[in-house]
């Protein structure tokens, strides 16, 4: 190795050798991965949106405790109520005095159209703790709790952070309920895609000639086939008697039948490309078999950039699935997913009175801008011609 | 030129052949078959005797191998160009399905226009300007294009347009022109109903189109035969269009053909929500009534159409990039 | 013949006579203002290129050549810019233009580019557009500086081709760029640069990439249309064998700043300046092989941000005068017969000057 404080003649460089101890030092020693998360550090947005996705995640895996209600709890006269207001000060004629409540509603029916007029009715309050004694649950299907993040003292009492649907349910109790579902159906589908993309991504590129060519051709086309169409036919053809678990496993099949395709173009070119590079022919003769040439040298050089665009593949699932969902043929009830709510929201004059309906749309978008914005950070960490 | 046109139809034809069958396949997945749906029917109506549903088969001939029935219907298209009948509609596929593909190519065209009005002049802005106010506007927009995704979009255009226009949408003309001959008003009268949806499926694509031209026009920009251009004398607007721009608009037409599947897998799904005449709300009602010869015949057209679309982009990067024609 | 003789061997002083010179480079400074600094690539360039001849310019990488080349023409990249000195071209006619000072989007330094004053580059694969035929791209300047038909300018083109020695010009000229061979690219940029007569081609290391073969072949077509059409070069180069073939003056380089320029005897067999002699001696000469080991000029190039004050090649100085060079920067000396050089051998130290802002601790200590 070069000494960097001589000269090529073996003069000595004053100053050289101190400046280089300080910061060379630890360059040499960091890894890969090191190097990679230094790099990812400096993008603030992907930092920020991978802190929003651990806090979604979070959510997902805490939902029966964080949910005030379960998803079937409702009040049928507070269909379609607005969101109420968490107020923290309870005025009266004593004074102020801190009291989490809420307060009730107040209705009246339009004698034309049936449709009920919801109003706040300050004289109803009903009070809200933190960590409350509410329905029971079992976590994961297996602890048994009661507790609840925040919840109304009375169970029957209404409390609709974010308004009430349809049928009266608590929009916010199941909005958390489908974050659960919605942020893994993505995961599960992607690891699915990511199983057969790389193997049959990677077979083509390794061994090249009439694989290649049958796989290509496979791939071109399944993906000149528009995605939509495909899935529709696809999930539409999910016996409407298979339970529910059976359909989200079908459906995240189905996702990943069509989306493997991009992982495996991505694969297939990095394999390409990569088997004529100086370092595998320099492994290979070295005696390395087969094997150990790609998973020791091919594979460290591009999994950086597999799990970039991985990052990047979920929340084209995540979209998928509410789309499905969203048409009615994805999940259905009493399954609750993001798609699933917005089914709700379809109709536009439903919408217009009762905007929070929407509020699962948010949620996609933000998860999905997370992972985009976290995706793309990891790639250009991950990239080392940058 | 024309070798590298007639090697790329003689690609698509047995990836045509596929998809046909493919798109026969997916209506024989769900167990069943129509005389099901009749016969669900018919239960309500009164009874069903085992005889009847028999001889409903027969008449649609569900009761024959996959293979026969798919030779069936594939030889009617190729030699009398007949696509089967609808159950659902009773009526020959070809009667409804035409114009109803017409709309689709029509909104389809009209967002593909939009992606490409939008996001060339803007992806070009933001890459020669970068970090200026119209870049920071670009990248927004890019964001929202990117996180919204179009049946999401279209349900916000839709309320916006409720809650603010008091416009609602519903079909491509108003009730006054829906079967008035064609004229400058009746066109007008589409692109009044037409911007809606357009702006929503196209969102997500010049969204990533922008993007996609700003990486490449900046790569571009840096490369020596800039300077060289510019060492000639040309100013400097005119080197920017000649040289880094036609480079950069190279990725540009690959990913065009990429991103028509989107486009018509978008369309299909905003005109479910919007409720237009196109294909997506009779494809949904088709695959969900098991109505076998439409619901097939319009995946196979849809991926027909796609199939052609990537063929003419092909072309179009063989025209705009010399170097594939050579090679 | 000209072209390969020194064209002014009885000329005197050359800085106050301008017997016919085209160009003047004096005082030259551009700087870039980066995020991390400001680097002076060019720091001081003086030079002049006489009608007809042809001057090299000569230095390691990052000494600045490129720089003043392109400053000549205004397309210093961003974010250069020329802060300091004149460029000045002497039209026929006897009109002195300062190209320093005018605006490089100005239509008046477009009119010249190309023009009076056409560039070639190093490498002609990415320098030229592979989208676009070289017809297009050698009609393109025809088109833009003159108002002729499509048929003249095709027409022309093609005598181009064939002057530049591509045969068949007329098939040709419908090409692209990547159809033809390295050598054939570099003589269609040629053809490109020469294609509006102009007064002046500035060549920055037309010859690097290619291999020594096609290297002697375009080298040896550069000297007859030098010959042919009295053409005035400045050649860019770091390769002192390609300057001695083809340089009447040779401008030496180093950090920014010419160091040494003289006619090419001079500088080769009496090269007045360290830097130059250092050079001279790390040539490897044929027949010198039971030397051992190759010379060469001890010590790096210093980091742009890290230059040494007064003469910033003191570190790497044989004949270095501690407390004279490490403070003084040297200027411009004139040794007669067209000889300039900056060195503090040679005078200078009067002109006590501290180089530079960090200059300030040593005036005062010492």
């Amino acid at each position: 190795m070069i000494d960097p404080t001589k000269t090529v003649t073996g003069d000595i460089i004053p100053g050289a050798a101190a400046a280089w101890h300080d910061t060379e030092a630890s360059l040499q020693l960091a890894s890969q991965w090191k190097l990679m998360w230094w790099r990812f550090r400096k993008h603030k947005l992907a930092l920020v949106s991978g802190i929003v996705l651990i806090c979604i995640y979070l959510v997902a895996a805490f939902v029966e405790f964080l949910a005030p209600f379960s998803t079937d709890r409702m009040i049928s006269e507070l269909a379609y109520a607005p969101p109420q207001r968490l107020r923290f000060l309870d005025r009266t004629e004593e004074g102020r005095k801190f009291r989490l409540h809420v307060y009730g509603y107040k209705y009246t029916i339009d004698e034309l159209s049936l449709e009920r007029e919801f109003k706040v009715d300050p004289d109803q309050k009903f009070d809200v703790r933190f960590f409350v004694k509410g329905e029971p649950y079992r976590m994961w299907g297996f602890i048994r709790g009661n507790r609840h993040l925040v919840g109304p003292v009375d169970t029957g009492a209404p409390f609709f952070l974010l308004g009430a649907d349809r049928l009266g349910r608590d929009l916010f109790s199941r909005l958390i309920y489908g974050t659960r579902i919605s942020m893994t159906i993505g995961l599960v589908g992607v690891m699915m895609s990511l199983i057969l993309g790389i193997l049959l991504g990677g077979i083509s590129g390794y061994y090249g000639g009439t694989v290649d060519l049958i796989i290509q051709r496979i791939m071109e086309i399944l993906r000149s086939m528009p995605t939509i169409p495909l899935w529709m036919g696809l999930a539409a053809a999910i016996p409407y008697y298979w339970s529910p678990v059976l359909v989200y496993f079908m459906i995240t099949l189905i996702l990943s039948v069509i989306g493997w395709t991009w992982l495996a173009q991505a694969v297939r070119g990095k394999f390409y490309s990569l088997k004529t590079e100086d370092f595998v022919v320099a492994a290979k003769l070295d005696g390395c078999s087969e094997l150990q040439v790609i998973v020791s040298h091919m594979v460290p050089s591009f999994i950086s950039h597999i799990i970039a665009t991985l990052t990047l593949a979920i929340p084209q699932m995540i979209i998928a699935e509410t789309a499905l969902s969203f048409l009615g043929i994805g999940l259905k009830p009493p399954v609750v997913s993001w798609g699933v709510l917005l089914k709700e929201a379809q109709n536009v004059r439903v919408l217009a009175t009762s905007p929070w309906l929407f509020m699962p749309g948010l949620a996609v978008i933000i998860a999905v801008l997370s992972l985009n914005f976290l995706g793309d950070g990891i790639r250009d960490a991950a990239d080392p011609y940058k | 030129m024309g070798k590298y046109f007639l090697r790329r139809i003689f690609y698509a034809i047995p990836a045509i052949i596929v998809i046909s069958f493919v798109s026969f396949l997916l209506i024989q997945l769900p167990p069943g078959t129509f005389a099901d749906t009749i016969a669900a029917q018919m239960m309500e109506s009164g009874g069903v005797t085992p005889e009847a549903i028999k001889a409903i088969e027969e008449r649609y001939g569900l009761n024959q191998p996959v293979f026969v029935q798919y030779w069936k219907w594939i030889s009617g298209i190729l030699l009398r160009g007949d696509f089967g009948q609808s159950f659902i509609w009773g009526r020959p596929v070809g009667t409804i399905i035409w114009d109803r593909l017409g709309y689709t190519l029509l909104l389809t065209g009209f967002a593909f226009l939009f992606v490409c009005i939008l996001s060339i002049p803007i992806g070009i802005y933001s890459a020669v300007k970068q970090y200026s106010v119209g870049d920071y506007i670009a990248t927004s927009i890019g964001f929202l294009g990117l996180a919204i995704p179009g049946f999401l979009f279209a349900l916000i255009l839709m309320f916006i347009g409720f809650r603010f226009f008091d416009q609602t949408v519903g079909g491509f003309f108003s009730p006054e022109f829906t079967h008035a001959p064609m004229s400058w008003a009746k066109f007008a009268d589409l692109l009044s109903h037409l911007w809606m949806p357009m702006i929503a499926v196209g969102m997500a694509g010049a969204a990533s189109l922008i993007r996609i031209i700003r990486a490449n026009l900046l790569d571009e920009l840096l490369k020596p035969y800039v300077v060289t251009a510019r060492a000639k004398g040309l100013s400097e607007f005119r080197l920017l269009i000649k040289y880094p721009v036609r480079l950069a608009l190279i990725p540009f037409v690959a990913t065009l053909g990429w991103m028509l599947p989107q486009l018509i897998s978008g369309a299909t799904i905003v005109s479910v929500v919007m409720s237009l005449p196109t294909t997506g709300p009779l494809l949904l009602r088709a695959l969900l009534g098991q109505d076998m010869y439409l619901a097939s015949s319009f995946i196979m057209l849809l991926s027909v159409l796609t199939v052609i679309g990537t063929l003419i982009s092909d072309v179009l990067l063989a025209i705009v990039d010399p170097r594939i024609r050579f090679q | 013949m000209i072209g390969s003789e020194s064209s002014n061997t009885e000329s005197s002083n050359y800085m106050d006579g301008n017997k016919d010179v085209f160009l003047e480079v004096k005082g030259l400074k551009t700087h870039f203002f980066t995020n991390e600094g400001v680097v002076k690539a060019v720091d001081g360039a003086d030079f002049q290129i006489q009608r007809g001849s042809t001057v090299c310019l000569v230095g390691e990488s990052g000494c600045g050549k490129s720089v003043t080349a392109r400053a000549i023409l205004q397309i210093v990249d961003k974010p250069g810019r020329i802060i300091e000195g004149e460029i000045l071209m002497h039209r026929r006619d006897g009109k002195v233009v300062d190209l320093a000072k005018l605006n490089p989007g100005s239509r008046r330094m477009r009119a010249i580019r190309g023009k009076e004053i056409a560039m070639i580059f190093q490498e002609p694969m990415s320098s030229l557009s592979p989208v676009h035929t070289i017809g297009n791209q050698i009609m393109e300047p025809i088109h833009l500086h003159f108002d002729v038909e499509k048929e003249e300018a095709r027409n022309r083109a093609i005598d181009l081709l064939k002057r530049v020695g591509i045969p068949k010009a007329e098939q040709r000229l419908d090409a692209y760029v990547f159809q033809l061979s390295g050598g054939m690219r570099q003589r269609a940029m040629i053809a490109m640069a020469l294609s509006c007569q102009p007064n002046l081609l500035i060549a920055d290391e037309p010859t690097t990439a290619l291999d020594v073969t096609t290297q002697a072949i375009i080298l040896d077509l550069i000297k007859e249309l030098q010959a042919d059409l009295n053409m005035t070069i400045l050649f860019i180069t770091h390769d002192l064998g390609v300057v001695a073939e083809i340089a009447d003056r040779v401008v030496v380089m180093y950090l920014g700043k010419a160091v040494e320029s003289g006619s090419v005897d001079a500088i080769f067999h009496d090269p007045k300046h360290p830097y130059t002699r250092a050079l001279h001696r790390s040539i490897p000469k044929l027949g010198e092989s039971d030397k051992g080991r190759l010379d060469t000029i001890r010590g790096m190039v210093p980091h742009p941000f890290a230059r040494p004050q007064g003469c910033t090649f003191h570190p790497r100085c044989d004949n270095f005068m501690p407390g004279v060079c490490d403070r003084i920067d040297p200027p411009i000396i004139s040794m007669g017969e067209g000889v300039d050089v900056r060195c503090l051998l040679y005078g200078g130290r009067e002109s006590e000057q501290p180089a530079s802002s960090e200059g300030k601790e040593e005036a005062n200590g010492n």
